[in-house]
């Protein structure tokens, strides 16, 4: 009965150090991205889906503070569309053909507002991205997006985005993230 | 006569028949609290989860299969089956409505282990799910007197296997 016991005990044990002593988590490279905008000493990164509703919410909401602050040349803006809907990625692709086109920043949120439109009406397929483009008048270029996206990628491990809207602001080599729209929106006023 | 299985009938000049034991009161606490603790904690669960799917504030990546069926469709219908373990019709076996409940909660709480560990790895903690596990621990703790030992021990390192052959989670959204 002892001998049973102790064998109970040190597999509860086995078991917690196993839980407790999980080992280590490889290093996220980091790489090169395209939609950036501005050329401040603190970088802003937006990390967003055009299918998440406080994304949604949250992007006109900052809107004017971002074009306030690169008007004033403060920050560099990077916008990292975030994939966590399955369409997302279709989105990002069209994103990214519009901006090939024309990378202005006024383009690149008239471009976001009209995707987020479009999420909000479910358009999923690159027929009907196409057709709205055309209505509203966006021009796009088609071109092999992959190493853009896997720079994304890199963006999204190094930063360790698990949660939409995020926003991570690096200033003098020191990283914060903040998480949900009234944070970011906070932390975007006090970089005025 | 401390704490004797017999019981004892009483009140029956009034017509009814309310029986308890010679510990009396405390016993019949104690079923009570187990009983509401099997009915109302599965309920919390469910609300949890429907809580974790909603988008407030901030969307969350965190994800989790189980044999590729999403861990939130999991937990729901795992809840609503220890609900179902209370329903009147159940109670009428109760020896049969004891072992699944041994099985369903220790197996729960091994597939926890491996849950937890993951969130601990990867240093990413998600608050309703933590929040659902401490239901399933809540409701072991109160239904552990009730259980068979060596069925409840089988069914942890069950869980703990089938959760760390088959569970399958993601922290970051990624491009394919």
């Amino acid at each position: 009965m002892i001998l049973k016991n102790h064998f109970v005990i040190s597999l509860l044990v086995v078991i917690l150090a196993w839980l407790v002593l999980p080992g280590a988590v490889a290093a996220q490279p980091r790489a090169a991205h395209l939609a950036s905008f501005g050329s401040g000493s603190i970088e802003v990164r937006i990390y967003s889906d055009y299918f998440c509703p406080p994304c949604q919410a949250t992007e006109p909401a900052i809107e004017p503070v971002l074009k306030d602050l690169l008007k004033r040349k403060l920050i560099r803006l990077v916008l990292v569309d975030t994939p966590f809907n399955r369409n997302t990625p279709l989105y990002a692709r069209y994103f990214l053909y519009a901006l090939k086109s024309a990378g202005d920043l006024e383009q690149a949120f008239r471009v976001r507002k009209i995707l987020i439109e479009a999420a909000r009406k479910s358009l999923t397929t690159p027929e009907q991205i196409e057709a709205l483009f055309h209505e509203q008048r966006i021009a796009y270029t088609v071109f092999d997006t992959k190493p853009v996206l896997a720079g994304l990628n890199s963006l999204i491990r190094g930063d360790n985005i698990n949660a939409t809207p995020t926003a991570v602001i690096i200033r003098e080599e020191k990283k914060t993230a903040y998480v949900g729209g009234n944070e970011i929106l906070k932390a975007l006023m006090a970089l005025q | 006569m401390k704490s004797s299985k017999r019981l004892w009938p009483c009140n029956e000049a009034a017509g009814k028949t309310a029986t308890f034991r010679a510990d009396g009161y405390r016993t019949m606490t104690r079923e009570k609290l187990v009983k509401t603790v099997n009915l109302l904690l599965p309920v919390l669960g469910i609300a949890i989860i429907f809580f974790y799917a909603v988008c407030d504030t901030d969307c969350s990546y965190l994800k989790g299969t189980f044999l590729g069926v999403d861990l939130k469709a999991l937990g729901i219908l795992y809840m609503a089956a220890l609900l179902a373990l209370t329903i009147p019709f159940a109670q009428g076996y109760p020896q049969l409505v004891n072992h699944l409940r041994t099985m369903m909660l220790s197996g729960a709480l091994g597939g926890e282990v491996i849950l937890v560990r993951f969130q601990v790895i990867n240093d990413i903690y998600c608050q309703f799910c933590l929040a659902f596990g401490l239901c399933i621990l809540a409701l072991f703790t109160v239904n552990f007197n009730q259980m068979q030992k060596h069925l409840a021990l089988g069914a942890f390192l069950a869980g703990i296997a089938a959760f760390a052959l088959f569970f399958t989670g993601s922290i970051l959204p990624l491009y394919s």
